[in-house]
């Protein structure tokens, strides 16, 4: 036996451990449905050019001398681009899920963006408001899209509200497709946006793809949403039986540049 | 004949604050966009030639209101015309905080974007809804401004630091009245005569924003009640 081939054999079942690892970290997609097409959207954050790490100060204790940031405290905390959290994928066709959970902490939502769709046609949508403070706390929901009264384009999403006393769990239900601005009576600190649709819905990181199934022949309309980040738009033609990719970077750079 | 009715549609959605995207075969509506631009018009009109009134009225809520203002403003029917811009609004930046952090300017008014921090540290300023740009890095001591020429608004964010954030309200004209959230009347004064929509704008929405037409004549005060509902 060669050398090569005792270290190929060696280095086998470290290299298969790690390809199955590999597989087992990203799930296999499923085969598009006969006549149906997909769409995967791959995610990326990207900082703004030319931003610095934070500069460091020389710390002198009794005992010893460090070298900490100069920006400490939760109101200098930096925008992590590596993973950007809740960032809401929509899309023309497609499904999405139809209920999601938010709970109300003691340092405020666990999510600042939902993504729900109606296209299962089992009636609203639900949001499952946990409330863990120690006080009663009421959501309300007001859609952009009813805004001014008398509005009649798209006037039939309606502004609606729950009370959930401590420890509890309250359904919101919403049954049109809008963006819901969610506040809190209570705490105005307690904000998150709610993107409500008939069509394809997706929530998840940046580390993640979006992924939008049995979707009828043609173009679709993909919409990326990352919180405080300006709105991705995309069209993608999609043809039965095919796996169409599309990415979407989220940045501020390609914001106008304006200011003198 | 068909294409002239779509535009319509479309022109009565962007009016509404929404454009639902093109939907694919067999699809409704199903992609959202929302639109925070107020659509103005531009007229011919100086309103330092004009005779002037005002508009002074109550607000009234169905449920318990935020604790955050609400702007009444007035739209002029045909186009708002030509007015005297405020000063620049100075906005600083120390602690990574935009102070102040809310603000109603007049369409046309210029922000000036000072980064007066004690330390080293830089900021990013960038703005999303009804002017979207970017301001670039600024370290202490610079300042940059920009003129606003659209109105609606303005959330404001700085790239680097994820809780530093602030919002405008850029009014079409200067007859605006920002009713703090403990103040139940308002007064608009110095309003040229005319027809006007009376507008709402909330902070944190609770309730539909409300849209009225009134009448402003000379050397008078147009009274209105506005109702807040859900």
């Amino acid at each position: 036996m060669t050398q090569h081939r005792r270290a190929a054999i060696t280095l086998f079942p470290g290299l298969a451990a790690m390809l199955l690892a590999a597989c087992a970290s990203a799930p296999a997609l499923p085969d598009p449905q006969p006549g149906k097409g997909q769409i995967v959207v791959s995610l990326k954050a990207t900082p703004k050019e030319g931003v610095r790490g934070p500069r460091k100060e020389r710390v002198v204790d009794d005992y010893a001398t460090s070298h900490e940031s100069i920006e400490s405290g939760r109101q200098y905390q930096r925008v992590k681009y590596d993973e950007i959290p809740d960032v809401v994928v929509l899309c023309s066709g497609g499904t999405g899920p139809a209920a999601a959970q938010l709970v109300a902490a003691k340092d405020g939502l666990d999510h600042s963006q939902l993504a729900l769709s109606l296209a299962g046609g089992q009636g609203p949508v639900r949001v499952n408001v946990t409330n863990r403070r120690d006080k009663a706390l009421t959501f309300v929901a007001v859609p952009r899209d009813a805004e001014v009264v008398g509005a009649t384009t798209t006037g039939a999403a309606r502004i609606s509200d729950v009370a959930v006393a401590p420890g509890q769990t309250v359904v919101l239900n919403l049954a049109s497709a809008a963006i819901y601005d969610l506040t809190c009576e209570e705490d105005e600190n307690l904000t998150c946006v709610v993107y409500v649709t008939s069509a394809g819905a997706w929530i998840g990181t940046t580390k993640q793809k979006a992924f939008f199934d049995g979707l009828a022949p043609g173009e679709h309309d993909v919409i990326v949403y990352g919180p405080r980040l300006p709105v991705v738009r995309r069209t993608v033609r999609v043809a039965a039986g095919v796996r169409e990719q599309t990415e979407a970077e989220l940045t501020v750079n390609r914001l106008h540049k304006c200011g003198h | 004949m068909t294409k002239t009715l779509f535009f319509a549609l479309v022109a009565v959605a962007a009016s509404a604050g929404v454009f639902l995207g093109r939907p694919a075969a067999g699809q409704h509506r199903p992609v959202l966009v929302y639109d925070r631009v107020i659509a103005t018009q531009v007229a011919d009109f100086d309103w330092k030639d004009a005779k002037k009134g005002g508009v002074s009225g109550s607000l009234k809520f169905s449920a318990r209101r935020a604790a955050a203002p609400i702007v009444v403003y007035l739209t002029r029917d045909g186009g708002d015309g030509k007015f005297a811009v405020p000063d620049a609004l100075e906005v600083r930046q120390e602690g990574a905080r935009f102070a102040p952090g809310f603000a109603v300017l007049v369409k046309g008014q210029t922000a000036r974007f000072l980064n007066d921090e004690k330390k080293d540290i830089a900021h990013n300023v960038y703005f999303l809804g009804a002017t979207e740009g970017d301001l670039g890095i600024f370290d202490r001591g610079q300042s940059v401004q920009h003129e606003f020429t659209a109105a609606g608004e303005v959330s404001l964010h700085c790239s680097i630091h994820k809780n530093m954030d602030g919002k405008f309200f850029i009014a079409p004209s200067p007859a605006f009245a920002l009713v703090e959230s403990d103040a139940e009347s308002f007064r608009i004064s110095g309003v040229p005569a005319g027809k006007y929509k009376l507008r709402t704008w909330q902070r944190q929405k609770r309730f539909k924003d409300v849209e009225l037409d009134i009448t402003v004549e000379a050397d008078k005060d147009a009274t209105v009640a506005v109702e807040m509902t859900r």
